[in-house]
């Protein structure tokens, strides 16, 4: 599994508040203290679901692939990234900030998805 | 000739051309498999050519989506025929499928630039309109190896996906 952290400072409606965005890879270990809530998504026919998602900051979100093909989860301006995700594997990622995006699969545009992070 | 037409052209001379193949005898399992690995592969031809030729991104992209999708959905034919121990059996769909590619091939490979991208892009929406319409209507209700339905259903979710993604590029090219 993919894991990463994800502290942005991107504000609902989807400007950028200016702050650099940071992606860092992280340890298992080091994640599991880290976000007391994961929500799953699954990845499966071509679709994300559910395709809307409302969390709290500091919580995460891991996909997984159920498809034959591998997917991605992309946000649209390219600020966070899942990588490609072949069948059967999955990555986690940490929303540190509110904020409401937008997010694709890269090699298959038509799928989409929306990731809502309200404030603690 | 507006992309209606077009579209029409190519999927009428790819129907009759399939109708006819399949009239000949009802399509055994093997022979299923056969045709559908390779219209895979047939596509996996074309998207080297447009990576060849095509400098526009969303061709470009496109063609190696198609190259993962369809190598993905092959390797996992390879793995049941495997699994089966069984050898897929040529047919006369394939070979038209095969005799058809190679035609449209030959015309892509005279094209360069828009025109190319055009072309491409719509034989990519007609081509999966034929090969979607033909897996769900004819090769999964025929399949009766409970393995190969599974897949077929599992690959035809894949290449609805790939006509709506082409769909969506010929319109964005403007190809008028």
């Amino acid at each position: 599994m993919r894991l990463m952290d994800l502290r942005s400072g991107r504000r609902c409606g989807g400007a950028l508040a200016g702050a650099a965005i940071t992606l860092s890879m992280l340890g298992l270990s080091a994640l599991a203290g880290e976000a007391t809530v994961v929500h799953r998504v699954a990845i499966e026919e071509f679709v994300f679901a559910p395709a809307t998602l409302e969390m709290r900051q500091g919580e995460a979100i891991e996909w997984i692939n159920r498809d034959i093909v591998s997917h991605t989860a992309t946000e649209d301006s390219g600020a966070w990234d899942t990588g490609p995700l072949p069948r059967g594997q999955s990555a986690r990622i940490i929303f540190s900030s509110p904020g409401a995006m937008e997010y694709f699969c890269v090699y298959h545009p038509t799928m989409r998805g929306r990731v809502v992070v309200t404030a603690k | 000739m507006n992309k209606t037409s077009t579209f029409t052209a190519f999927a009428l001379a790819s129907a009759v051309s399939i109708a006819s193949a399949m009239a000949q005898d009802k399509m055994n399992d093997l022979e299923i498999a056969h045709a559908a690995y390779t219209a895979g592969n047939l596509d996996i031809r074309y998207a080297h050519l447009a990576l060849a030729i095509s400098e526009d991104a969303s061709v470009r992209e496109f063609a190696q989506t198609m190259i993962r999708d369809h190598t993905a959905v092959n390797n996992e034919a390879v793995a049941l025929v495997k699994k089966l121990n069984v050898t897929p059996q040529d047919n006369g769909l394939s070979q038209a499928l095969a005799g058809g590619a190679a035609k449209k091939r030959a015309e892509l490979r005279g094209l360069d630039g828009k025109a190319f991208d055009c072309a491409y892009a719509k034989n990519e929406l007609g081509y999966h309109n034929v090969v979607n319409d033909t897996v769900e209507g004819n090769f999964i209700p025929s399949a009766t190896v409970p393995e190969l339905k599974g897949l077929l259903k599992n690959a035809l979710v894949t290449f609805k996906a790939h006509e709506s993604h082409a769909a969506q590029m010929v319109n964005g090219l403007k190809c008028g």
